[in-house]
């Protein structure tokens, strides 16, 4: 009998001891390390795919709006309404945010449920969603990589006209060779008030942030090197140079609105650099 | 002469293999399940739907499964295919591969086993790895496995590894952690001989399982080795069982709690007695905290590492099984008690063949929390308290106030004639559809459904069976004015709700064609353009371990529960091929 326990109790006890991390109270929240910036700062896009019937959004909303915050504007917030979730019964108390850009990327993207984030479009494993509790390590992680494009935008809009123009600019800090790159700019409404499904109950008066409302040059934006079957070369410092025009839809609020620009990997659809300007 | 030994050898060589493979048992399975998604906009299957949901043309899900076993070696592995998976299932598992593999050594004394382990310690408080097909549910353990019999009755087990994560791959790369685990189980009438053939049944079990996961979140300390221990007791006495087993967790917190550090605590115990005819069994459950992963930021199914056995009854019929109960690791405190009794055939009311019935209650609360809260500061929204903290504090002997579920059912089974036979049951439902599905707001259900199930033999070789279920809920056309803002605001939360009526026929001729046809409608829903039928038609065909079913028709919105592990169906309407075939 004895050796009996001791055969069972031995090893117990081995492991028990290795592998057992106590937290004491007062460390259970650690002080943030602040993120190294390079010459050429680098922003990331953090899509947080939301939907105004989506109970848990908002927490994820809130979660994008802290990151960005607390990385002081280099984590760029695109709120893309896509998702069953987000669509809207008719003639409810809920508008309609959703686009067809928006559901084109979620589709592509193979997005599962409501609320899921891409930061920079980068795979997580086999997807390219993320849950909102691994957006802030991921952001983190992406943070510290190194900025390949620089990027930078002029824009001008006549109120008079509703008239907009966007130039962006697009230097790309090392040669490129087999990939195309493409450009793409959004135009963001931010803080717009109506309905929202949140875990009080339906709030007529939420603040719907970062609001995605449509592209100026299609969902997968327009390629700066020639095309897939044929991408030209890219020289270390070259510049692209590009310029839309549109006139802002009526239902936007111009003083609320924002280009959101960005150079993607036309293959692995990883966004490189992404750059931010309020039109007003 | 070197050539000539060298051919020998290969010819001796060659024989012993041959003669080795003439013992070898060669043993598996394969099913491939498919299903054909239209346009169906009775049930609010739109073109808009299908494109918002990514539903597929065509879904397919398929695995092969082969062993092999040679002596006291065995090798097996499973293949599977999703292209792409079926509406419902977690795309993540989109594409295919070799899923699991091992291979196994055992003597009786010792095992040995690499690749993929399927294995539980006692009721899986701590470790269960299991696959399930029906929910794509796989946390299998790629690693090692060690099982060591020092002497009878005495098993020794040493697992460690990493766990699957849908298609990505092992390497130390990957973020998730590494799980280890030892187990030790003592059988003491095996053990002693003076009670090999006692009347008096006993065992005594115990665990404790690590994971090791790096820490990389930027504003918790994530504690990057997470223990868990457990114990179990099984006594028996003639008729009469008790089981006990508790696990406690150290702290763990985790997205799936909230970033909180409370310890987790799991209690199970089981008092049975059993004779000919007749049957109880009261088990009690505590659970506090015991979502154990190994992932921290894991949410969802995803990565578990342990599993907490439900104790509620498991219906099978298609209105109860509508509102099942899913198993709430972050706490939970249930009951269940369940009596069978065979009235004796030939008496008054037994009839000529004897009649069973089985009365059964359950019910699950929460358990009670004192939520750590700052001078001044509010409830917190999330269960388990706010994150960055304790979380709270909670008596182990005390209910919480809010009830999640209970289920009072009584079924009786009586054979009437040589060629009639009746299962009839009553079933009375609380279900808290805010807390078990997700749903914040949601009203309770209260309902109570009735079926009957008569099937009648025609001749030796053809059957026919019929069901009749209704399903009344407290919230149903006709009586759901008080809710109808709700209703408005939050029609997901009604979807399903409101009465049912449902009926189905099945005719079997032998035992290797089937054909069924059958309609559930939620006639009641307060939603008037919910109140939808949900037909369908089967053909099956069975032969000897092949079974071939064809069903068209629609499937309602629904959750799929194996063991209190559920996963949502969405609304469907089509075509649907399941084969499946073992040998």
């Amino acid at each position: 009998m004895r050796k009996i326990l001791s055969i069972l109790a031995v090893p117990f006890f081995m492991l028990g001891m290795a592998a057992c991390d106590k937290i004491e109270e007062n460390d259970y929240i650690k002080e943030v390390d602040n993120v190294q910036s390079g010459s050429v700062p680098k922003y990331i896009l953090l899509e947080d795919y939301t939907g105004v019937r989506c109970v848990n959004c908002p927490q994820a909303g809130q979660i994008a709006l802290d990151l960005q915050h607390q990385y002081d504007h280099k984590v760029i917030v695109l709120g893309v309404h896509a998702g069953s979730l987000s669509s809207v019964p008719p003639n409810g108390p809920f508008q309609d945010f959703t686009t067809e850009e928006g559901t084109e990327w979620y589709n592509t993207f193979e997005l599962v449920g409501n609320p899921i984030g891409t930061i920079n479009r980068k795979l997580n494993g086999s997807t390219y969603g993320f849950d909102s509790s691994k957006w802030t390590e991921s952001v983190i992680n992406t943070l510290q990589e190194e900025a390949v494009v620089e990027m930078s935008s002029m824009v001008n809009y006549n109120d008079a006209t509703r008239s907009l123009e966007v130039n962006v600019f697009s230097k790309f800090l090392e040669e490129k060779i087999d990939t195309t790159f493409n450009l793409t700019v959004c135009i963001m409404e931010d803080s717009i008030v109506g309905m929202q499904v949140t875990s009080q109950g339906n709030n007529p008066n939420y603040v719907h942030r970062h609001v995605f409302r449509e592209t100026m040059n299609g969902a997968w934006g327009e390629s700066l090197n020639g095309t897939v079957d044929n991408p030209t070369v890219i020289a270390p410092k070259e510049m692209f140079v590009k310029s839309y025009t549109t006139t802002l839809n009526e239902a936007y609020n111009a003083d609320q609105c924002y280009i959101i620009a960005y150079v993607s990997n036309s293959n692995t659809k990883e966004i490189l650099q992404v750059v931010e300007k309020k039109i007003k | 002469m070197k050539r000539f030994l060298l051919s020998l050898a290969l010819v001796l060589c060659a024989t012993g293999l041959f003669a080795q493979i003439e013992n070898a048992q060669v043993n598996g399975s394969f099913q491939i399940d498919g299903q054909y998604y239209q346009v169906d906009e009775g049930i609010g299957i739109t073109e808009e739907y299908i494109i918002s949901e990514n539903v597929p043309q065509f879904g397919i899900n398929g695995f092969g499964k082969i062993n092999y076993s040679l002596g006291n070696f065995t090798a097996g592995l499973r293949y599977e295919a999703y292209l792409p998976p079926m509406s419902g299932f977690d795309k993540r598992l989109q594409g295919v591969g070799l899923a699991n593999y091992y291979a196994s050594y055992d003597n009786g004394t010792i095992s040995v086993t690499l690749g993929d382990i399927y294995d539980q310690f006692g009721n899986g408080f701590i470790f269960r790895t299991y696959e399930e097909w029906s929910l794509g549910f796989d946390n299998s353990l790629r690693g090692m496995r060690v099982i060591y019999r020092p002497t009878e009755g005495v098993t020794l087990k040493a697992v460690y590894g990493k766990q699957r994560y849908y298609w990505s791959s092992y390497a130390a790369t990957e973020s998730r952690g590494v799980v280890r685990g030892i187990d030790g189980e003592w059988d003491l009438n095996q053990s002693i001989s003076a009670m090999n053939d006692s009347k008096f049944r006993a065992s005594l079990g115990g665990s404790f399982v690590s994971k090791y996961q790096k820490n990389s979140n930027p504003t918790y300390t994530i504690p990057e080795n997470v223990g868990a221990f457990d114990g179990r007791i099984n006594l028996g006495y003639g008729r009469f069982g008790f089981t006990t087993e508790y696990a406690y967790k150290i702290n763990d917190p985790s997205a799936f709690n909230n970033y909180t550090y409370h310890e987790g605590q799991a209690f199970l115990s089981s008092l049975s007695y059993s004779q000919k005819g007749f049957g109880v069994i009261l088990q009690v459950k505590r659970v506090d905290n015991m979502s154990f992963k190994s992932d921290y930021q894991g949410t969802k199914n995803d990565l578990d590492i342990n599993f907490i056995p439900p104790i509620n009854y498991t219906h099978t019929h298609s209105l109860p099984a509508i509102y099942t109960y899913a198993t709430q690791p972050l706490g939970e405190m249930a009951m269940q008690l369940q009596v069978n009794y065979t009235i004796p055939k030939k008496t008054i009311i037994g009839g000529k063949y004897g009649t069973k019935i089985t009365l059964d209650f359950s019910q699950v609360n929460d358990i009670k929390r004192n939520y750590i809260l700052e001078p001044g500061q509010e409830a917190p929204t999330h269960i388990a308290g706010y994150d960055g903290t304790l979380g709270y504090t909670s008596p182990f002997f005390a209910v919480g106030d809010r009830k999640f579920f209970h289920d009072f059912n009584i079924e009786i089974e009586r054979r009437l004639s040589k060629k009639w036979k009746l299962i009839a049951q009553y079933i009375n439902l609380y279900y808290d559809m805010e807390t078990i599905e997700n749903h914040p707001g949601a009203e309770v259900v209260k309902a109570n459904i009735g079926f009957i199930d008569l099937s009648y033999r025609i001749t030796n070789k053809q059957s026919i069976r019929m069901e009749l279920q209704h399903l009344w809920d407290n919230i149903t056309a006709g009586n759901c004015e008080k809710y109808q803002e709700e209703i408005d605001n939050h029609p997901d939360n009604f979807k399903k709700r409101g009465n049912w009526a449902a009926a189905l026929v099945e005719y079997s001729i032998g035992a290797k064609w089937f054909v069924s046809v059958g309609d559930k409608w939620n006639y009641g829903n307060p939603i008037a353009e919910n109140r939808d039928h949900y037909y369908s038609a089967s053909v099956g065909y069975i032969k000897e371990s092949t079974r071939i079913t064809l069903t068209g028709g629609r499937q309602n919105e629904g959750m799929v529960c194996v063991g209190g592990v559920c996963r949502v169906v969405p609304a469907s309407s089509g075509v649907s091929l399941s084969i499946t075939t073992t040998f």
